[in-house]
């Protein structure tokens, strides 16, 4: 993975992230329909349904009911708003810091221990998810 | 290496690298010292066919490129659900290629 390719990976992901919240806005019928082909295909909603609801409850200010709906909700808004910012600054001072912190944290989430309790976390949230009717 | 076992390594694990860096990889087995044959050979690499399988079965939640080390990349397939299965379906075509470039990249590190 190099500086470049994950700075436009991430500018890529971040712009269709603010393109697909700037469609569920204007047009809420089209988000309400629910646009996830696995819960259409499966019936059951996958782990990030709802992630949309709780961005834009998070954004009208309601932290509690955005948990409350998904708390991936929170991490992907989060990551949204830092992310650009930070690749930004890095191409101007020309740095390479947010690849470094990527690296390091991706090493970290491999460590068998940490990568089981986290995926306990998504599992239980999936379930928990399920169990709303998301 | 001799290389009789710069061959029989090629032989064995031809199929987890890209056809235009095998002549790299030939090289560098070539010019490297014995002391680190063994590490070379007991390298794990990942098998694309393997990753492809698990892309087409998980890839909306991302696992393929968990299993290949894409770690970060996994999260961000997971919190987006596969990109909204878009992107699950660009890296079907696309994991194969990027198994090799992640095996080739574990190799160097060996190397170096």
């Amino acid at each position: 993975m190099t500086r470049n390719k994950l700075y436009s990976i991430i500018g890529l992901a971040c712009a269709s992230g603010f393109l697909w919240l700037a469609a569920a806005s204007f047009f809420p019928h089209v988000s309400g329909f629910g646009i996830c082909p696995f819960k259409h295909a499966t019936g059951i909603p996958c782990p990030s349904c709802g992630v949309t609801r709780a961005v834009k409850l998070l954004l009208e200010g309601d932290l509690w009911h955005s948990l409350l709906m998904n708390p991936f909700g929170i991490i992907v808004a989060s990551l949204m708003v830092v992310l650009p910012f930070w690749c930004v600054i890095d191409l101007i001072r020309s740095r390479a810091t947010l690849l470094n912190i990527y690296q390091k944290s991706e090493s970290t989430l491999r460590r068998p221990w940490i990568a089981s309790v986290l995926a306990v976390l998504v599992v239980a949230n999936w379930i928990w998810g399920i169990s709303k009717g998301l | 290496m001799d290389s009789q076992k710069v061959d029989m390594f090629m032989m064995m694990n031809s199929k987890y690298f890209e056809a235009h860096q095998l002549g790299h990889v030939r090289e560098k087995l070539m010019a490297l010292d014995d002391s680190k044959s063994s590490i070379i050979q007991t390298l794990q690499f990942k098998d694309p066919t393997t990753a492809l399988i698990v892309s087409l079965l998980g890839g909306a939640l991302g696992i393929d490129r968990f299993y290949i080390g894409d770690t970060g990349l996994g999260v961000a397939k997971l919190l987006t659900c596969g990109g909204l299965y878009v992107w699950m379906i660009i890296d079907w075509f696309l994991i194969m290629g990027a198994t090799r470039e992640k095996n080739f990249e574990m190799f160097q590190q060996a190397v170096y």
